[in-house]
């Protein structure tokens, strides 16, 4: 399976088209003052997307991850401000672990609970998160880890950088409306939702990208487009280098959903998309200028949301540090072996 | 526009892990015998008797015709065995740069008596190449070259002089690019490569020593060199073209971000003799993973579109551009992660290595085309300009 299935083009075609007119300046200010997105969500969920990675037998579209890497960009491309990268790693994750999948599939959160006995109890940020509405959480830790379908209680709205929705909720021995094992110990929700996020994440980084080579070819200074001077082609180049890392990171991790489900493969594909938010976001509004820093242009809503997400799910330190220390002791006769199998290598 | 570099995944061979380990193990009796320093050198340190035996393990011109003295495997197969190479920091410099575009260029492009020449000789180890482009007076300004063959009964005389070539003292041949008609203003017109055979009278090679205190570097000097009929490599007035299209096996190959690797796992262990790793030691440790993941990912993936004979030239420019500035970092991050170091010594495997490595990473962007001139390239295949 690659990017280039005719069921991926297709899917990311649709969606771009849907986005491209949908999605604007208007919208995502209504968006960030609040008021959900509420006929494009109807939109999207026509097209039954949020089921893409829940298998046929299960009521799904039975999409691989490989197959989604082009939704997930568009996601990312267009900041869409809806929760569908979320809902798709949700509507995964219980039917991995043999859960029914509601046909609303439920939001979710990166967020781990403690597990008492039946209940569950914590802290859980939720993209957007709507009281009364349903959201998939793991709880517990390793071997005893569950897979968690809690009802959202009443929170309060968490002023983010990125300003999509995010309702901070406190779960207080909340009794589960549903529940499994985690197929993956804990694992499975966190992991898929870090590939996702960096999905988006390689989406948006190759929008700022694009927006600057456009910004580069029609701004003239000094008698000529900007594009035409040493100094900007050697910034955009540099941008383009961590686009393509990024890029393809997301791709790999793609892969090892399908073959092989792991946080390594989460972890790398978060770290390197996240890594590559701060040289892409900073080269694009060196580009830009001081048009680029206004409230009127929309590159903020790119560069604010990369800046969003490289936080989300993990970061990029976060999941560094983990990997790091399960490298350092592993020893470093295995040091080699590990960047093999974390590049999906034998 | 989703991206302007594609990276299409491919899909490794079965016999990948089997053959994976079968280097490992023919390395683990070799490595030992390599000092840090040497180790440090990656694929520019050469070890004639080391090349031999990988080539009689038949891993030199992997996927070359068996009439050739190739073995006819896949592109991928020989991914596996020349980042098996890189990440132990073999010294392959015998072979690798003869393995790596001399001998698929004479594949492509050249005459049959020189595929029955060298090609053979390459395979066995025997042979090594090196590459004649720059010139005292061109570096990034390829395209200027000076050094000129002219045609001369049926075959040509060849003077000038090409400077920065890595191992010609022990190499048997060197591909040059020179100027066969026109003048510097016709730029890429009128350029040819030429297959020298570096015993021929007039050949002069003069060391040059570097700042890691050897000399790896050489000025070769041709006066009025005698070259026989077969000497041109492919189509005369084709040579920019010709040389181009090598580049790109050169710059996306895992010797674009490997060459610091072996640094790698001495500071782990250094790191794990300490105790308990501190967050920041972790975290570094844990990105240069995932940069390592991604930069093999983009590179084995335009390993098989040159398989498939596309040209990644972009693709190339993006790996070399992200490649070496991980390279780069290496020894930095050994110095600010390694415990216990003392100030400025070289003692011990460490502290020898990053020295070795230290020394030589300046070459690292210049070689095989500088960053700027990468950067370059990508700006005008991204369409600024």
């Amino acid at each position: 399976m690659s990017l280039d299935t005719d069921t991926a083009t297709l899917l990311a075609d649709q969606l771009d088209r849907l986005f491209a007119q949908k999605v604007d300046a208007k919208l995502l200010r209504k968006v960030e003052a609040g008021e959900p997105a509420a006929a494009l969500e109807a939109e999207v969920e026509a097209l039954g997307l949020t089921l893409a990675l829940v298998p046929e037998e299960a009521g799904g579209a039975g999409l691989a991850w490989s197959e989604i890497g082009g939704v997930l960009e568009s996601l990312g491309r267009f900041v869409a401000p809806l929760a569908l990268a979320e809902r798709m790693a949700a509507g995964w994750a219980m039917a991995k672990a043999g859960m029914e999948v509601p046909e609303d599939v439920p939001l979710a959160t990166w967020d781990r609970l403690t597990l008492s006995g039946d209940k569950v109890s914590g802290t859980a940020t939720i993209p957007f998160g709507r009281p009364g509405a349903k959201v998939l959480a793991t709880a517990g830790e390793g071997e005893a880890a569950k897979l968690v379908l809690l009802e959202i209680p009443e929170g309060r709205a968490l002023p983010t950088i990125g300003r999509d929705p995010r309702l901070l909720v406190e779960f207080a021995s909340a009794a589960p409306l549903a529940s499994a094992p985690d197929p993956m110990g804990g694992e499975a929700l966190p992991a898929a939702l870090a590939v996702v996020r960096a999905g988006q994440i390689a989406g948006a980084i190759n929008h700022a990208l694009a927006e600057s080579i456009d910004y580069g070819n029609t701004r003239v200074q000094f008698g000529r487009p900007i594009g035409k001077f040493q100094a900007i082609q050697h910034l955009v180049a540099e941008q383009a280098g961590e686009a393509a890392a990024a890029k393809a990171a997301v791709q790999l991790a793609l892969r090892g959903m399908d073959e092989a489900p792991s946080w390594q493969a989460a972890a790398v594909a978060k770290i390197r998309a996240g890594l590559a938010v701060e040289p892409v976001s900073a080269v694009a509004h060196a580009v830009h200028g001081a048009i680029g820093v206004t409230e009127e242009h929309m590159l903020h809503h790119t560069t604010r949301r990369l800046w969003q997400w490289r936080d989300e799910a993990g970061d990029e330190n976060a999941w560094s540090e983990r990997l790091g220390r399960a490298a350092i002791a592993g020893g470093g006769g295995e040091l080699w072996k590990t960047v093999v199998a974390l590049s999906g290598g034998r | 526009m989703s991206s302007p570099f594609r990276f299409d995944p491919v899909q490794m061979p079965d016999v990948e892990p089997q053959l994976r380990a079968e280097v490992r193990e023919f390395l683990a009796e070799w490595t030992p015998k390599f000092t840090p320093w040497k180790i440090g050198h990656s694929w520019t340190g050469l070890d004639r008797e080391f090349s031999k035996a990988v080539g009689a393990r038949g891993w030199i011109g992997m996927t070359w015709p068996r009439e050739y003295g190739g073995h006819e495997r896949s592109a991928l197969e020989r991914y596996v065995v020349i980042e098996e190479m890189l990440a132990a920091g073999a010294p392959v410099g015998a072979h690798w740069i003869a393995d790596r575009q001399s001998g698929p260029l004479i594949l492509r492009v050249g005459t049959e008596t020189q595929k029955k020449k060298w090609l053979p000789l390459i395979c066995s180890g025997e042979a090594t190449f090196c590459i004649g482009l720059s010139e005292p007076d061109s570096g990034s300004d390829l395209a200027s070259v000076r050094t000129r063959a002219t045609r001369d009964g049926d075959g040509w005389r060849l003077s000038g002089r090409k400077i920065w070539t890595t191992n010609a003292h022990h190499a048997q041949a060197m591909i040059a690019l020179v100027r066969t008609s026109g003048g510097p203003d016709d730029r890429h017109k009128g350029l040819s490569q030429v297959l020298v055979d570096l015993s021929l009278p007039g050949v002069e090679i003069r060391r040059i020593a570097d700042m890691t205190g050897e000399a790896h570097f050489n000025e070769v000097t041709f006066d009025d060199v005698q070259l026989g009929p077969d000497a041109l490599v492919g189509v005369e007035g084709a040579g920019w073209a010709q040389g181009m299209s090598e580049l790109a096996f050169e710059r996306s190959g895992p010797d674009r971000f490997l060459s610091a690797f072996p640094l790698m796992p001495l500071l782990v262990d250094e790191i794990a003799a300490a105790g308990e790793p501190d967050r920041l030691s972790a975290r570094a440790i844990g990105r240069t993973l995932a940069e390592l993941a991604a930069l093999r990912e983009m590179s084995v993936c335009t390993a098989g579109m040159l398989d498939r004979g596309e040209d990644p030239a972009q693709e190339a420019a993006v790996i070399k551009e992200v490649g070496v500035t991980l390279e780069q970092r290496m020894p930095e991050m050994v110095r600010d992660l390694a415990p216990g170091a003392l100030p400025g010594a070289v003692e011990g495997d460490l502290a020898e290595m990053r020295a070795a490595v230290a020394q030589q990473a300046p070459t690292f962007s210049l070689r095989g085309g500088t960053r700027e001139i990468m950067r370059g390239i990508m700006a005008k295949g991204m369409g600024l300009r």
